[in-house]
């Protein structure tokens, strides 16, 4: 190395270490994960939790027999404007000008304040996203018809699906205060939870009153899967994608894995159709057999609760699942039952959208599977 | 044999955030150059390390997970925002340096050519020059084969070098 190399390697060291002395750090928190009580050490927590309401603020009891239909398969599709979202074994109407966004939580003071939604949404978080826990020093609202201490400056409307026993604080029925009302229902298997302003509180109450219990859901996702097994598994009905020239649509199923098969596990869906049906069904076939990426060094092997999905393929009358792994360091890739195609960044990207997203993850699937072009 | 069982746990969660989030955020400002996005970043990569922590802590692989993951995070919004000039030729990236204020001292001119580099290459050169790390340990947190790892970071010292050579007054 001649002198000018080192001399420039030395001045990366002084550019580096003079920049990182000038940066000024924050207190940084341990995050926890909002489905499970486990102990990590946490930072206690400033930020009021869900309040048990016993104000005299008018609460209503919402009938619990009215929507207490049996289970449907959908036949006539949503309302003009409306579009149809699913949780578990439960599916709703939602205004298609409800968009789609992670609301905040407990962990509301962190970032910037513009970060939270403004506008009406159905929230996109589920039980296996982690929430920092952050010590948000403001007082509650009260009544607190949001949740998790959230200031009414960063309300919204919004609907939400909560499982029972994660939210067993708040009963069932309406409440009123401060120009606000929250709406919860607990249908089959879920809650249904909406907030509204007055503006939007027709559409809050429509949201409800649509929610009925389904088996299989409007994307033709089936409530339950074998990929809940707590054991990593295959498709029971081996086919090979290769052999598949075009589709007619394919259904991107989310189940909650390593919960068992016991109760319905679907936690969001989404359908394609046309070219998006086309773009995905190529890019599996183009992936190379073999599966992964994995690096077993790097996690314990044994599944861990994540979600994983189901894609449903429909062409000329048949159809076969492909199961997909993507968050683990093991059992990546495409399955059909046939072949493990690996997971790519042409192929695993397409299957976000929606209340269907993708957090956390192992290095490798997640460079593969986070949109990067 | 107390001593012994607390020796075998691995390290609790919020400890270990607590010893190492300023390492952690200083790693991530230098890797994106963003004050706002660094504690964001890292936010994030501790919500990923969460979920597989007692494995992490476990294999003592903790440190490597979350920087990788930050590194990973910065490519993703660094992809979608700029177009990078890559140093992989170092002699046509001279030209752009000649206009270059003379006066800058090389450290200067250092954190000018970090602006420049792709994100991975960027973030090669500080594990290498701010965190010492050996090259296989760089290659472990940017999955990457060493010899990649290697070459990010010379074609960077090339560059530099070609560019400290051109501020040289001429005699």
């Amino acid at each position: 190395m001649n002198d000018l190399e080192t001399r420039a390697e030395q001045a990366f060291r002084d550019a580096l270490s003079r920049q990182a002395d000038a940066f000024e750090t924050i207190s940084l928190t341990p995050v926890r994960r909002e489905s499970h009580a486990r102990r990590i050490g946490l930072i206690a927590v400033a930020a009021s939790l869900l309040l048990v309401l016993g104000t005299a603020v008018g609460v209503a009891l919402w009938p619990r027999n009215s929507a207490d239909r049996g289970p449907v398969e959908d036949t006539a599709g949503p309302a003009a404007g409306w579009r149809y979202e699913s949780y578990r074994d439960v599916q709703i109407e939602v205004p298609v000008s409800w968009g789609y966004e992670r609301g905040p939580r407990s962990d509301w003071c962190g970032g910037r304040d513009d970060r939270h939604p403004t506008e009406p949404y159905s929230d996109v978080f589920n039980r296996f996203d982690g929430v920092e826990a952050v010590g948000c020093m403001e007082e509650a609202p009260d009544p607190d018809l949001h949740g998790d201490g959230v200031p009414k400056r960063y309300w919204a409307p919004h609907v939400k699906f909560l499982d029972p026993e994660l939210s067993a604080a708040v009963p069932d029925g309406t409440t009123a205060a401060g120009g606000w009302t929250r709406i919860v229902k607990t249908v089959g298997s879920t809650r249904v939870w909406v907030l509204a302003d007055a503006e939007h509180l027709d559409e809050a109450g429509r949201i409800v009153e649509s929610a009925r219990v389904v088996t299989v859901d409007h994307s033709g996702c089936p409530v339950t899967s074998p990929i809940q097994a707590k054991a990593w598994v295959r498709p029971s009905e081996p086919f090979d994608v290769a052999a598949v020239d075009k589709v007619d649509s394919i259904a991107v199923c989310q189940y909650a894995m390593a919960e068992g098969t016991a109760k319905p596990g679907l936690l969001a869906s989404r359908l394609l159709e046309g070219a998006a049906a086309d773009d995905l069904l190529d890019a599996i076939k183009a992936a190379p057999v073999g599966g992964g990426p994995n690096a077993p060094e790097n996690c314990l092997h044994e599944p861990s609760p994540n979600p994983a999905e189901v894609l449903r393929l429909t062409w000329a009358g048949s159809t076969g699942e492909i199961y997909v792994y993507n968050r683990s360091c093991v059992n990546n890739g495409f399955d059909d039952g046939t072949h493990r195609r690996e997971l790519t960044r042409d192929a695993c990207p397409l299957l976000w959208d929606g209340r269907v997203t993708y957090t956390s993850a192992s290095s490798g699937p997640h460079q593969r599977c986070v949109l990067t072009r | 044999m107390a001593d012994a069982d607390e020796a075998a746990q691995p390290p609790d969660f919020g400890e270990w955030v607590a010893a190492r989030g300023p390492a952690l955020q200083r790693f991530a400002y230098l890797v994106t150059r963003s004050a706002d996005d660094a504690p964001d970043l890292v936010q994030d990569a501790l919500a990923r390390a969460f979920t597989r922590w007692d494995d992490l802590a476990r294999r003592g692989t903790a440190d490597a997970y979350v920087r990788r993951s930050i590194v990973n995070a910065n490519i993703s919004g660094w992809r979608k925002r700029r177009r990078l000039v890559s140093v992989a030729e170092p002699e046509e990236y001279v030209a752009a340096a000649a206009s270059t204020d003379a006066a800058h001292d090389d450290a200067d001119a250092a954190w000018q050519l970090c602006a420049e580099l792709p994100a991975k290459q960027r973030a090669a050169v500080v594990l290498r020059f701010y965190e010492d790390l050996p090259f296989a340990q760089i290659a472990v947190i940017l999955d990457c084969p060493e010899s990649t790892a290697r070459s990010h970071v010379h074609r960077a010292v090339l560059a530099l070098r070609a560019r400290l050579s051109e501020s040289e007054p001429t005699s």
